[in-house]
């Protein structure tokens, strides 16, 4: 199978060169290549390190992007993103890894417009039928009928959902399917998407069909611009490798508005996907029933209200489903209306409560989250973010949670001998209340200072950590310095990362990683 | 542990990705976007991802997803639940790839798709942990132009 595709996707590619090609005159690339060698060390216990392997290794990545126009209004543009490595840092595999291979050419000129994608592409259809990035080749055109009150739009596609482009393998993943869509003046937009995937795995078979239909229309009524649309899909197939042949449905109807004298906008939805609806592409979770409906109002000062309340059944067709009711009100504002740029302001609420049918789940949480950015006048600005989280566990009494984190920091920028220095002081404070109390504290500061082709900067973190078993506690310390040097198009540096983590019982941990680097950016037209 | 896991599996699986406006279904329009495409430039992606992944399990992970991000507030309640000192860890990037872009006033809005290796590291009754995975992220990136 893997030759196959592999045969498959390269005909793919060499079918990319049968396309017009621009004459070299046109011919544009523009990319970067980068040289990285890099050495991980740790001292002490290396499980409390954050590098699982220890040695010296390189990359060298390239990112590149061909274009050209072979006439006036119709182009071609090749992607390329791929490394040679021998670091498990940076790919699991060794040696030449293509990461992104992408051929599109778009026709918009001369005929009915057309676009063909070959290799790596995001293929959103709908999110019952399917919204992934797959290696793939696509044909979308546009053929030109119905006149000016109608347009239309065909995509045909095939792709495997595979992320490595040396062990693809279609026989684990693969979509083909085609999308068609119309808009017109008086109907508004419709659709149908039709999507097939297969896959095979240990002998063990998964195929699936889902086809769909949208659509969405607006309307004006009592001063309110309206729009009501919906998607209804079927599936057959299996829902698990070597699974049984099944059916199902799921849908969901969506009406959203604003008001055309105030500023409000609001909408309601509802979605029920069936217990076997679970489309390999899609995002919907099976065997679901959900009801949101959420507003919000903009106040001339700039400021922004945000409301929602959803339920979600799950397991809806089971002995047992579970409820989820949420509630969440927000708050965003500028500190300025006339000068966003001064500043913000927000704040959220959210309580939730979650229960099912045998009383087995019984749960109820509350959060806040809250944040500001103030900018002041010469180079100041300070930004302060705080959460609180409650969680009580209504079957086991004495089963809370409660977790309050605040961080804050205040920056300065001015200028020292010709740098631009910035410098930044903070501190973050986390705080668990459960069976018993964990703190974490922690002073941060960053520097960064810049001249001309010349950049410098430096993080120090400190954190302590006091748990519920003092044996648990530790002191951690983080030391980054990273510096580069540009000039013109090469960019030169090293950088330095420090972990020092010292318990309070056992051994301590000494991590380092440092790197050096050689970034090449490149920007030629060609002829 | 399980509940760090599920905010992770939930962030890979939603995607670090806003709503798409459009109708769904519908081709994108028929403009020349392979000749128009500015690629995001890889150490912008970079320092983007880095930033994003320092914020997990912070207070500040909150402002960085949209209001109106998909399974916004699943994503925050399961992480409401994880353990203190969990952090996520940035190991290398590559991968990316600007896959759509579009310009509105004064800016200029990318989808970059990234995969990240990335670190879990957190504390438990066993001492330190450490976790390593592979996500694939896809940010929007929006860049002003500059002001005269």
């Amino acid at each position: 199978m893997k030759s196959s595709l592999t045969k498959g996707l390269l005909a793919l590619q060499v079918l990319g060169l049968a396309l017009p090609a621009p004459s070299l005159a046109q011919w544009r690339v523009k990319g970067s290549n980068t040289l990285r060698v890099e050495s991980y060390a740790v001292q002490g216990d290396t499980a409390a390190s954050p590098y699982g392997e220890e040695g010296v290794f390189a990359f060298n990545d390239l990112n590149l992007t061909v274009s050209g126009n072979t006439e006036a209004g119709n182009s071609l543009r090749f992607d390329f993103a791929g490394t040679v490595t021998d670091s498990p840092y940076r790919s699991a595999r060794n040696g030449f890894v293509p990461e992104v291979m992408r051929l599109v050419y778009d026709r918009a000129n001369g005929g009915a417009p057309f676009r063909v994608d070959l290799g790596d592409q995001n293929v959103a259809l709908s999110p019952l039928t399917l919204e992934k990035t797959l290696k793939a080749a696509r044909f979308t055109f546009w053929p030109e009928l119905g006149g000016d009150r109608r347009s239309f739009a065909v995509n045909v596609f095939a792709g495997t959902d595979g992320k490595d482009w040396l062990g693809l393998d279609l026989g684990e993943g693969f979509y083909r399917g085609l999308g068609v869509n119309v808009r017109d003046d008086v109907l508004g937009t419709l659709g149908v998407n039709l999507v097939g995937y297969s896959s095979k795995i240990n002998g063990l078979r998964m195929e699936q069909t889902v086809a769909s239909v949208y659509g969405r229309r607006g309307f004006d009524v009592g001063g309110q611009n309206l729009a009501l649309s919906g998607e209804l899909a079927f599936l057959r197939g299996n829902t698990r490798h070597g699974g049984e042949t099944v059916s199902d449905q799921g849908g969901y109807v969506q009406l959203e508005g604003a008001s055309q004298t105030r500023p409000l906008k609001y909408r309601l939805r509802y979605d029920r996907y069936g217990r076997d609806f679970a489309p390999r592409g899609g995002r919907v979770i099976a065997d679901s029933e959900g009801f949101l409906a959420e507003g919000s109002w903009r106040f001339e000062s700039g400021a922004q209200l945000r409301g929602s309340v959803t339920r979600l059944t799950e397991q809806r067709s089971g002995a047992n489903p579970v409820d989820t009711d949420t509630a969440n009100v927000a708050v965003t504002t500028p500190l300025s209306k006339d000068n966003p740029a001064r500043g913000s302001l927000r704040a959220e609420v959210q309580v939730q409560h979650r229960e099912d049918e045998l009383g087995l789940v019984d749960s109820d949480s509350v959060s806040l989250r809250g944040g500001v950015r103030i900018r002041h006048s010469n180079g100041h600005s300070t930004r302060v973010d705080a959460a609180i989280a409650r969680f009580d566990d209504n079957n086991v009494p004495g089963l809370e949670r409660e977790t309050r984190q605040i961080s804050a920091s205040h920056t300065l920028d001015f200028e020292l001998a010709g740098l631009d220095v910035t410098v930044t002081p903070g501190v973050a404070v986390s705080e668990s209340r459960s069976y018993g109390n964990t703190l974490t504290v922690g002073p941060t500061l960053a520097l960064a200072a810049r001249r001309d082709n010349h950049q410098l900067s430096m993080q120090i973190g400190q954190t302590g950590f006091d748990g519920v078993d003092p044996a648990s506690d530790y002191e951690q310390s983080r030391l980054s310095l990273k510096y580069e040097l540009s000039r013109g198009r090469h960019h030169i540096g090293f950088d330095v990362d420090r972990r020092l983590r010292e318990p309070a019982e056992g051994e301590e941990s000494d991590a380092w990683r440092a790197g050096v680097y050689w970034r090449y950016d490149f920007d030629k037209t060609l002829g | 542990m399980r509940a760090s896991c599920t905010a992770l599996l939930l962030a890979a699986w939603l995607g670090f990705l806003g709503p798409v406006q459009a109708a769904p279904g519908a081709p994108r329009a028929p403009v020349t976007l392979s000749q128009g495409l500015v690629p995001v430039d890889p150490a912008v992606v970079e320092r983007s991802v880095a930033a994003l992944l320092s914020t997990w399990n912070t207070p500040g992970f909150a402002a960085m997803l949209a209001p109106d991000f998909p399974g916004r507030e699943r994503l925050l309640s399961a992480l409401a639940g994880a353990p203190l000192t969990a952090r996520l860890e940035l190991a290398g990037l590559g991968g990316i790839q600007t896959l759509e872009q579009v310009r509105e006033a004064g800016a200029l809005i990318s989808l970059v798709s990234a995969t990240a290796r990335v670190v879990l590291l957190y504390d438990d009754a066993g001492g330190p942990q450490r976790r390593e995975g592979t996500v694939e992220l896809i940010l929007r990136v929006r860049r002003e132009a500059p002001r005269r």
